[in-house]
C-alpha cells in the first residue's frame, strides 16, 4: 500500500498485481472489532 | 484424535480437527468423569474426595502450564494425555470381557504409536528446538540432498509454519528465498528502491531473510516479540550478519514499540506477522495502520504479508486502506523463481 500512485504503477509491480474483491458487508477492523470467522477460508478448507 | 495428531497430511484440516477433537474430548471427559463418579466414597469421606479432585485440577494446571513447557521440547501434552487416558481405561477395565479388553489394548497401542510417531516426526531433520511462552521454534536442515552441499538448506519453523529458509552453501546463502524472493511482493518493492539508501521497518524477524536486500547505506529495523527468534536468527542463519546494511532489532510487541518511538521515516514497512494460524489482530486494525503511517515517509510503501492457509486478509486490508484514504492497495502474488533453485514456497 502506498499513497505514491507512480510506485504502484511501476511495471514490475503492476505485472503481479491482482484485484482485491471488496467486501462492503464486512465491518472495518478496529481495536474494538475483528472477526476471524468472517475471514476464514471455509471453501478452501472444505475442498 | 491420535490419527489426526500423527498424520502430517491432516495437520491443516482445521474443520476436521475441530470436529474430531470436539467429539473426542466429549468421550474422554465422559470416561474420566464417569470413573470418578463411580469411585466416589460414602458421605463420610466426601470432603476429602472433593479436596483430592480439586488438587487434581491444580496438578493438571501445573503440569500443563509449568512442567510441560519446561520439560517438553514441543507441544506433546495432548498426545501424552491421550496415551495416559487410554492406558488408564485399559487398566480400569482389565477384568471386562475379552472383546472390550482387546479394543482397549488396540486403542492404547494406537495412541502410544501415534505419540512415538509424533516425536519421531517432530525431531526429524531438526537441529535446534526452543520452546517458550510464544511457541515452539525449530531449526531444520534438509537431509534429502546430502550428496550435493550446494543444495543443503536450513529452515526456521514456528509451530507448523515456515518462517524462513536459507541455503547453507557460500554460493547461495545470500539469495532471497521463499516469500522474500526477488519476484515476491516485498522483493519487487525493495528492488524498486535499489540505488538509493532506504530505511526499512520489518514487523516479524523470522530468519531475517529480508535483510538480504540490504546495502551498505540502508537501515533495516526489525520488530519481534519473541527473544528466541532473535537468538535463532543470529545463531543459525546469516542473513542478519551477512548484510552490509545497518540492522536494529527491537524486542517487544511491534505496535507498542512503534507507538513509543518517534517517527522512523521508513521508505518501506513490511508487516510479516500474519502467516500463522493465530494472527496478532491488533497489528491489522485501522488504529495500528495509523501508527504505521506515522512512521512512513511521504510516498513510502507498506507491504503486508497475507499468505495464510486459513484466513483471507486482503479484503480487511482493502477496507483499512480505503478508510485511511490511501492509494489503491495492490496485492502481489508470491514469486516463484527458479534461480537459485526454488525451495519451499506456498
Amino acid at each position: 500500500m502506498t499513497r505514491d500512485r507512480s510506485f504502484i504503477l511501476k511495471p514490475s509491480i503492476v505485472e503481479v498485481t491482482e484485484p482485491v474483491a471488496p467486501r462492503p458487508d464486512w465491518r472495518l477492523w478496529t481495536d474494538s472489532y475483528n472477526n476471524l470467522f468472517q475471514v476464514f477460508k471455509f471453501e478452501a478448507e472444505l475442498q | 484424535m491420535a490419527w489426526f495428531l500423527a498424520d502430517k497430511s491432516l495437520q491443516f484440516r482445521l474443520l476436521w480437527h475441530i470436529f474430531v477433537f470436539t467429539i473426542g474430548l466429549f468421550f474422554v471427559c465422559m470416561f474420566c468423569h464417569g470413573e470418578l463418579a463411580m469411585r466416589r466414597p460414602g458421605p463420610k469421606h466426601l470432603t476429602l474426595f472433593y479436596l483430592v479432585v480439586s488438587a487434581g485440577g491444580v496438578l493438571g494446571g501445573v503440569l500443563v502450564g509449568i512442567i510441560a513447557p519446561i520439560t517438553l521440547p514441543g507441544y506433546l501434552e495432548l498426545e501424552i494425555a491421550l496415551t495416559v487416558v487410554a492406558a488408564l481405561a485399559l487398566a480400569l477395565n482389565w477384568t471386562r470381557p475379552i472383546p472390550v479388553v482387546g479394543l482397549l489394548v488396540a486403542v492404547t497401542a494406537f495412541t502410544s504409536g501415534a505419540l512415538f510417531w509424533r516425536v519421531k516426526y517432530f525431531r526429524e531433520d531438526t537441529v535446534y528446538i526452543e520452546r517458550n511462552y510464544y511457541g515452539v521454534l525449530r531449526v531444520k536442515e534438509n537431509t534429502m540432498r546430502m550428496d550435493d552441499s550446494d543444495l543443503r538448506y536450513r529452515s526456521l519453523v514456528h509451530g507448523a509454519i515456515l518462517h524462513g529458509e536459507q541455503w547453507l552453501s557460500e554460493k547461495y546463502r545470500r539469495s532471497a528465498t521463499t516469500y522474500y524472493k526477488m519476484t515476491s511482493g516485498i522483493g519487487r518493492v525493495l528492488l524498486a528502491f535499489e540505488g538509493k539508501p532506504i530505511k526499512v521497518g520489518v514487523i516479524g524477524l523470522g530468519a531475517g531473510s529480508i535483510a538480504v536486500y540490504g546495502d551498505a547505506d540502508d537501515n533495516y529495523k526489525f520488530y519481534d516479540i519473541d527473544p528466541a527468534v532473535e537468538e535463532v536468527a543470529y545463531k543459525w542463519f546469516t542473513y542478519i550478519t551477512d548484510t552490509p546494511a545497518k540492522v536494529d532489532i527491537v524486542l517487544g510487541d511491534a505496535r507498542l514499540s512503534m507507538e513509543r518511538e518517534p517517527p522512523q521515516n521508513f521508505d518501506v514497512l513490511a508487516v510479516d506477522a500474519f502467516s500463522g494460524d493465530a494472527i496478532p489482530t491488533h497489528l491489522i486494525t485501522v488504529e495500528a495502520f495509523d501508527t504505521y503511517l506515522r512512521h512512513m515517509k511521504p510516498g513510502g510503501v507498506i507491504v503486508f504479508h497475507v499468505s495464510n492457509r486459513f484466513l483471507d486478509l486482503k479484503p480487511v486490508l482493502l477496507a483499512i486502506a480505503e478508510s485511511t484514504a490511501s492509494s489503491t492497495p495492490t496485492c502481489t502474488r508470491a514469486g516463484r523463481t527458479a534461480a537459485p533453485p526454488a525451495i519451499g514456497s506456498r
